[in-house]
């Protein structure tokens, strides 16, 4: 029998803790219990054997901390340790063995240095070794994206279950602040064999995070808490629990619809044994509706109500989208993706689509930052499948795929990945014929993609079905039909519909006008989701208004709420001069002032006479002390705007507008990124092209960026003593390859003499200098020393 | 609160506009509500300070001679709050400058909640705490001083190869407990190596 087989009959028994077994024995505090497989591989089955003799049938084996990063530290190989672990584990007899995996140590990214193809390795490094092993038990993990690498390395590596176990604190949150509701929609998303928690509470209070994961899912739950919380009785830790409470709430968890028990921290084989001695019914708790639901690490979004889809982030129609990511900058797409959460959307569309650049690495860097900086699920959209499965692969939650369509090679493409990332998927009504006229002929179609997605295993409920906006001005007798096919499709399924809003007006006059009511008239249809633009606030408040009116938001508190008492916001004070302007921060007026230049003036002389000489005067009153850092930062970003607007306007001239490129690096190892950040928003609003990449960033990076981009002038920031070693690494790497690049170097510990030390060029005290030696670079002066 | 958030924004009396004054009222507000996390252990010799640390610093010593107990001591904003910082950057640098600077001052203000509590509950008062990457005590002691807490487990502290801690806003250190209320003794500057650089001085001394 198959512990997947086992696991349908009866609840299973785990072991305890194999740690404090060891510790007990005086297994000094240092070393590396995982040794112990190579050096004393029979005190290690023993201890298995201990465990079964007290009623264990599912044994975890020595191998909790044998990930690359942790056994590099301790000179041992990740294939000896987990194959002599499994060994250990076999050489006892147990019935059932489970490759245990604990967390790899380095923190994740964006917070953290570990990539989430560095994560996937990790655990494929570990996974590649398990023949032998009958589950893959991954445990005490609090980072979504590490489970998520996890499952994906076991399941793309093995063909063995994966149970997932993380860690809670008495908040009911992880460390990284994921929600239990959360971790079970992703990993349901992910077809996991169970899942459940483990490690840092004793029973009591892992309690109410049990309850919530059975009210949320199906799957098999495994509980493996610490025998209460550790004290310290003449230096020995001491925990709590004895095994006779501990089989009190054992048996609590038992009833409540547990199937997988077991130990953690403290726990010992007298604690299995009473474990052992429980004798419970199980529960059949198959939950009767399970609904389904989008997910992020932070929030799950039901489809019940109305699902507002932002549309903005998309260099279709957006100059300054298009030249950011030409040159590889996601900033615009971080701000505009804020700003649509800020005014009211439930998901945001992700779409870096352009000739020329490499789509897939800046989706997967903007899916990355985006799921750290908003709350909600992402959909990734793309014309290649390759950027799709990047996308979701990396995004920790269920997101959608935007878009599949009736043809057979986009579903051949398309539907399975929507299965294996469990994503729900947006089916556009189109085929081999292009789209078809009438409402019946797109229900058909939908009607297909409907049958060939549950062939794939993919329930109506993660379809939305798009039957597709033609714009009114070319179109206009089709309009209804969209709306028609909107409602057969709802009459017949169970899947969701949605709309690309906005594509109705094109061409139109007054076009806000004519999208909200082409939305009021699809709600009445009965459509579920609209991709739409949410900052468009006239459009949400007819959607909140539609929802009073169709009795969707009863008694219109949200109506009552967000549109009622809407005031206008205040106009800002009118400035005279554009330097008071820029120095109180009054965004909206040096927009209106630019674009009033901008009737008599062209860009480039607006930037030269206009927004560098404000830009001097701000640096002035900095260096002159009349205003402080805060101030100069924020005079900078008021006059970015200026040029945001520009910049669209310049984009074939863009090599005369540009000042000069500059290449910018927070060093290897060093995560603050402030200071250079800073640095940036300064050089760019004098005019430079700033090539920014990021924080610990490789010394080999730094030169790769150098050469590609041609640059000879490259800035370095490192903030601690430890990372300035790194900076002098990076200097001396790029000097010897490209010996005429001058570097620039910034950061608290930092000075002139400690700068000429490491080789560098300049040494920069503040944002502003660095900005003096970009204008001294570019106009052929040498300031150096 | 308000000096302490200046002096790191580099603030020296320049008039503070209502723009800036907004900003610097809504990041204080949004600091005022993160309580934090800490977790510290009260030692009672010097010896194991230094087993634990597994380094010798002779400022250390001098810091902690004749104290009778020793705490060693972690706390963090939270990763949480880094999410945040990220975000304010993202809509608008001189408020995350503002934001990044309020947050310093608030973990501050945590420890020393933290430092008042254990004078109390030990009826013993506090010497000046000392810092990895202070003076002659190398940053690197961070990962014995982190694990020995188990900081990551209790209050999520985790530091990378650089021995820089996530999250950003996190503090640890150690400090003696004493019989006398001693005045701070500010020495230690004197045999740092960033004497002449740093802004952030024990002893906020202008140079």
């Amino acid at each position: 029998m198959t512990f997947e087989q086992a696991l349908e009959k009866k609840w299973l028994l785990f072991d305890g803790a194999m740690g404090t077994q060891l510790q007990k024995e005086g297994l000094s505090l240092g070393e590396v219990p995982e040794a112990l497989n190579i050096k004393k591989p029979e005190r290690i089955t023993e201890i298995h054997k201990a465990y079964i003799k007290a009623g264990a049938t599912v044994i975890s084996t020595n191998t909790f901390g044998a990930s690359p990063y942790k056994l590099k530290e301790a000179g041992l190989s990740v294939r000896q340790v987990i194959e002599k672990g499994i060994a250990c584990a076999k050489a006892s007899g147990a019935p059932y063995i489970a490759l245990d995996l604990g967390p790899l140590g380095p923190m994740m990214a964006p917070l953290g240095n570990l990539s989430f193809e560095e994560a996937y390795e990790g655990y494929k490094a570990q996974v590649q070794w398990s023949q032998g092993a009958d589950l893959v038990l991954i445990e005490t993990l609090s980072d979504l994206n590490e489970a998520r690498a996890a499952v994906l390395a076991v399941k793309e590596n093995s063909n063995l279950p994966v149970v997932v176990s993380m860690t809670f604190q008495e908040d009911g949150t992880t460390l990284t602040g994921l929600r239990p509701e959360a971790f079970v929609n992703a990993m349901e998303g992910l077809n996991v064999s169970g899942l459940g928690v483990n490690c840092s509470l004793g029973p009591k209070a892992l309690m109410p995070i049990v309850k919530k994961l059975l009210e949320w899912t199906n799957l098999p739950i495994i509980v493996q808490a610490n025998a209460g919380l550790p004290f310290v009785v003449d230096g020995q830790i001491q925990y709590q629990e004895g095994p006779e409470a501990y089989k009190t709430y054992g048996q609590m968890f038992l009833q409540a619809g547990v199937k997988l028990l077991g130990g953690c921290c403290g726990t010992t084989p007298d604690h299995i044994k009473a474990l052992s001695q429980i004798e419970v019914q199980i529960k059949d708790r198959k939950l009767k509706e399970k609904e389904f639901y989008l997910s992020s690490a932070t929030s799950l979004r039901s489809l019940r109500d109305f699902l507002v889809i932002g549309e903005r982030i998309n260099p279709t129609g957006n100059k300054l989208l298009k030249v950011d990511l030409k040159n590889g900058l996601i900033d615009s797409c971080l701000k505009e993706g804020l700003r649509q959460v800020e005014a009211g959307a439930h998901v945001l569309d992700l779409n870096v689509g352009l000739p020329g650049i490499d789509e897939e690495e800046l989706m997967k860097t903007l899916v990355d930052e985006m799921a750290m900086l908003t709350d909600v699920p992402l959909q990734i959209d793309s014309a290649n499948p390759r950027v799709i499965e990047a996308g979701l692969r990396r995004f920790p939650g269920i997101g959608i795929i935007n878009s599949v369509n009736g043809k057979k090679k986009s579903m051949a493409e398309l539907f399975p990945l929507a299965k294996k990332y469990g994503a729900m998927v947006v089916c556009l009504t189109l085929d081999d014929d292009g789209i078809p006229h009438t409402a019946e002929e797109r229900f058909e179609i939908a009607s297909r993609m409907i049958d060939t997605a549950k062939s794939y295993g993919i329930r109506e409920e993660r379809l939305i079905i798009d039957t597709l906006t033609l714009t009114v001005s070319a179109q206009q007798k089709e309009v209804l039909e969209t709306l028609r096919a909107i409602k057969m499709i709802k009459e017949k399924y169970q899947v969701k519909t949605v709309l690309g809003i906005s594509n109705i007006s094109y061409g139109m006059p007054n076009r806000s006008l004519l999208t909200r009511t082409f939305l009021t008239l699809a709600l009445e249809y009965g459509l579920d989701a609209g991709i739409m633009d949410p900052t468009d606030q006239n459009l949400m408040d007819t959607l909140r208004a539609t929802a009073v009116l169709l009795n969707k938001d009863p008694e219109g508190v949200v109506y009552t709420e967000k549109v009622g008492n809407y005031h206008h916001p205040q106009t800002e004070k009118i400035e005279s001069s554009f330097l008071s302007m820029v120095l109180k921060g009054y965004k909206k007026d040096v927009k209106t002032q630019t674009d009033e230049w901008l009737q008599t003036m062209t860009p480039l002389e607006i930037i030269d006479e206009k927004l560098i000489k404000t830009l001097d005067q701000v640096g002035e009153k900095y260096q002159n002390k009349e205003i402080f850092l805060p101030q100069l930062i924020r005079g900078a970003e008021t006059i970015g705007l200026a040029f945001d607007t520009l910049k669209g306007f310049l984009q074939r001239d863009r090599h005369q507008a540009s000042k000069g490129k500059v290449i910018l690096a927070t060093v290897h190892g060093d995560v603050h990124d402030i200071g250079k950040n800073l640095v940036k928003i300064l050089l760019e609003n004098y005019g430079f092209t700033v090539i920014d990449l990021g924080k610990d960033v490789c010394p080999e990076t730094v030169l790769k960026a150098v050469l590609d981009y041609k640059v000879d002038l490259l800035g370095l920031s490192a903030l601690m003593t430890t990372t300035v070693v790194s900076m002098e690494k990076t200097i001396k790497l790029v000097k010897s390859q490209c010996p005429n690049v001058k570097i620039f170097v910034g950061g608290a510990v930092l000075t002139k003499e400690y700068a000429d030390l490491i080789g560098s060029d300049y040494y920069c005290k503040d944002a502003k200098a660095s900005v003096t030696v970009a204008q001294a670079h570019y106009q052929g002066i040498d300031t150096s020393k | 609160m308000i000096n302490n958030i200046l002096r790191y924004l580099g603030y020296e009396d320049q008039v503070i506009d209502d723009k800036t004054q907004e900003s610097l009222n809504k990041a204080m507000d949004y600091v005022k509500n993160l309580k934090g996390k800490y977790v510290y252990k009260i030692l009672e010799n010097e010896e194991e300070i230094f087993k634990i640390l597994k380094t010798s610093s002779r400022q250390l010593e001098k810091i902690l001679k004749g104290a009778s107990k020793f705490v060693i001591y972690a706390g963090t904003l939270g990763i949480e709050f880094d999410k945040t910082l990220r975000r304010w950057q993202v809509q608008s640098p001189s408020d995350g400058m503002i934001l990044n600077a309020c947050a310093s001052v608030r973990i501050e203000s945590i420890i020393e909640t933290m430092v008042n509590d254990i004078e109390e509950k030990e009826k013993l008062h506090a010497g000046q705490p000392y810092s990895p990457g202070y003076g002659d005590l190398s940053l690197s002691v961070q990962e014995n001083l982190l694990s020995y807490l188990q900081a990551d487990k209790k209050v999520g502290i985790v530091h990378n190869q650089s021995y820089i801690m996530i999250p950003s806003k996190s503090i640890t250190g150690v400090f003696g407990l004493f019989k006398e209320k001693s005045l701070k003794s500010y020495e230690i500057c004197d045999g740092c190596i960033l004497r002449m650089t740093c802004d952030q001085k024990l002893c906020r001394r202008k140079i």
